[in-house]
């Protein structure tokens, strides 16, 4: 089956008065259909740039140098202005992470979910009665009267869980959710992961799961791209990533999340070093200045994506070295 | 940090008993319009928590539960109404703010942001120097240099505005502004919010390292249980302002004794794909603190209520292995 969205070799600078900052080097990816993917990456990596460029809402001052984005074999890049507003909101859908900021205060609910769906045909009894399902669906109680009420009378937990039915509204065939639990307790984010997985058995699209948070990566995702300083280091099945990870970085990574450490450790592990300034993009591995395990060749040859499986590559020169 | 036979004749550095802040919620005009009888809500209700020199404990719970709050009233950034705070043996609860002053040199706040904390138009020697000024002792840049060394700062970084920091280094300066006047107890409310994860681990290596050399006891306000079980000595479990499990983190970990404590802990989600769970997620969220429940305020969302639980509100009461617990019916 044709991969719902895919992301084929797409390199993006931003601009700054001291020099382009090489922020996407091509990174490729491809969401399958009815598939949880996964981004994770730290600050800096670039998984926010990949969602922002897939929904085309790119900052002023990035600059598209190569690649191209097919979203059901549509390109993107060459979509109208026209074309690209009914795609976002309606064929792609985004949930954010602050559930406080991410709707409008002087709108209802009610109001805010039967605008969304402006471009149906129904009557607005109808839309409305659209509007309570839906809410019903992601755990609101008492949907009926709720609907009228404003998003600051409602909880952080249950705004994320109104996001998610805002976001699900139009039926859209990827959802992207950045980091959709950060703001929450963890209370409430075991109760949003749960919502997930509910919602699963019946929505029928994909899902992009834009995270740090390795934790909620393993209890969603069926598939991890994992992201650093801008490009795409490894991907894999869940359990790939999870037990077999192939590139030194993402072994640093699950390494350093106290959550796995199964001894109690006064000591908690990091990755020594800095990402690198990605106005001087190093000549070799990107991660070499950092890794435990580089050798000469990784500071001065840019190794490329190797296959581990069928279904599991990474960027590092371990692997294409027989 | 092992705890041997001297601990239990020390004193605690910080002794808190009985604490109870409230605020208020209704000006008396609107509670007498809204014939509201009770204006007033207790953030925090009847606390006793004591911090031993050298220790660090952590304060968990859900936002809302006036973790912040208690962290706050100890350096008298809000008032208690009830109970008392005693540091190093001296009380703190009512002393008028010329009183406070002398007490912030040994007790000190990490805040939760660490850019939004720093002062956008200075540079970090002037943030991490400021505190001589507020005290009024002569500020010496050798110090402060030693300050940014001890905290892993290169000097480059002396003249820079906190813009041009990473939130790692902006955490750093974080920490260097709190040990300025070489407190006896840091105060760190959310200390690896906002943090990536390696990151994380060289902030709390800092810290821990700090606490070895210099002696100096942490309050950590975090809802980081994963990095909670790593770091703390002690663990205190905070719902609406009350205290209902403390102890030993290990045991804690081990078998939580508060059904609350337990659902927070299986909360977390598990980085390991093979551990999942079908979620035996936690129904609700917390009450607003206006509505509080009766009886024990957590039963409303507790999986092993009784019908005690609804009327009857649980004491403190402690465990063989020397925990507090609020609940009719621990599990531990």
């Amino acid at each position: 089956m044709e991969p719902v969205l895919s992301i084929k070799d797409l390199s993006v600078d931003f601009s700054t008065p001291t020099g382009p900052i090489h922020a996407l080097r091509r990174v490729n990816l491809s969401v399958p259909q009815k598939r949880i993917v996964g981004i994770v990456g730290e600050s800096g990596s670039g998984k926010s740039t990949v969602v922002s460029a897939v929904m085309r809402l790119l900052a002023n001052n990035a600059n598209v140098r190569g690649g191209e984005i097919y979203f059901e074999g549509r390109n993107i890049f060459t979509m109208k202005e026209k074309e690209l507003r009914a795609m976002r909101g309606e064929d792609i859908a985004m949930v954010f992470q602050d559930p406080m900021t991410a709707q409008t205060p002087v709108l209802s609910v009610g109001q805010q979910m039967i605008d969304i769906q402006y471009r149906r045909s129904l009557p607005y009894k109808e839309k409305r009665q659209q509007a309570i399902e839906m809410l019903n669906r992601v755990g609101i109680p008492d949907a009926d009267d709720r609907v009228d009420q404003y998003p600051h009378q409602f909880s952080g937990g249950m705004r994320q869980r109104i996001s998610i039915a805002m976001a699900l509204m139009m039926n859209p065939k990827l959802l992207i959710a950045d980091e959709p639990t950060t703001a929450l307790d963890v209370t409430l984010e075991a109760q949003i992961i749960h919502l997930f997985r509910e919602l699963r058995k019946t929505f029928d699209g994909s899902i992009i799961v834009v995270s740090h948070n390795l934790g909620l990566i393993a209890e969603l995702c069926d598939e991890v791209v994992v992201m650093y300083a801008g490009e795409v280091v490894e991907r894999a099945p869940v359990d790939d990533i999870f037990y077999r990870a192939a590139h030194p970085y993402t072994r640093a990574l699950l390494n350093c999340d106290p959550a796995r450490l199964g001894e109690l450790t006064q000591d908690l592990p990091t990755i020594p070093g800095e990402v690198p300034d990605l106005q001087k993009v190093p000549a070799g591995c990107i991660f070499s200045s950092r890794c435990a395990e580089d050798f000469d060749t990784c500071a001065c040859q840019r190794p490329l994506m190797a296959a581990v499986t069928s279904a599991h590559e990474a960027r590092c020169h371990l692997l294409s070295n027989d | 940090m092992k705890r041997d036979a001297t601990y239990y004749q020390m004193t605690d550095l910080l002794k808190i008993t009985g604490l109870g802040v409230r605020f208020r919620a209704l000006s008396p005009l609107a509670a007498l319009l809204q014939r509201e009888a009770d204006p007033w809500i207790d953030a925090v209700l009847d606390v006793s928590l004591d911090v031993a020199p050298g220790e660090t404990v952590a304060l968990v719970g859900e936002s809302g539960s006036g973790k912040t709050t208690l962290g706050r009233s100890i350096l008298g950034l809000v008032r208690p109404q009830t109970g008392s705070i005693e540091f190093e043996g001296a009380e703190l609860c009512g002393l008028s703010e010329a009183a406070y002053k002398p007490v912030r040199r040994n007790i000190a706040m990490m805040f939760q942001d660490p850019v939004a904390s720093l002062s956008r138009r200075r540079s970090v020697r002037a943030q991490i120097a400021e505190p001589y000024k507020v005290h009024d002792m002569p500020a010496d840049d050798d110090e402060t240099d030693s300050l940014m060394e001890l905290v892993g700062l290169n000097r480059s970084f002396r003249n820079r505005f906190p813009h041009e920091l990473s939130g790692g280094q902006a955490r750093r300066v974080g920490v260097a502004r709190a040990l300025t006047l070489s407190p006896k107890l840091i105060i760190a409310d959310e200390p690896t919010a906002g943090l990536d994860v390696s990151v994380q681990g060289e902030i709390l290596n800092l810290m821990r390292d700090l606490q070895q050399k210099l002696g100096i006891s942490y309050l950590i306000v975090t809802h980081n249980l994963p990095v909670v079980q790593h770091v703390s000595d002690r663990i205190a479990v905070m719902y609406l302002g009350r205290l209902l499990e403390q102890g030993d983190t290990r045991s804690i970990f081990k078998r939580p004794a508060h059904p609350y404590t337990r659902v927070l802990l299986d909360a977390v989600p598990q980085p390991d794909p093979a551990k999942r769970r079908e979620l035996t997620s936690i129904e609700g969220e917390v009450p607003s603190l206006r509505e509080r429940p009766t009886g024990c305020e957590f039963h409303p969302r507790c999986a092993h209520k009784q019908e005690r639980c609804s009327w009857d509100s649980p004491e403190s009461q402690s465990l063989a292995d020397g925990r507090l617990v609020r609940c009719h019916f621990p599990l531990a």
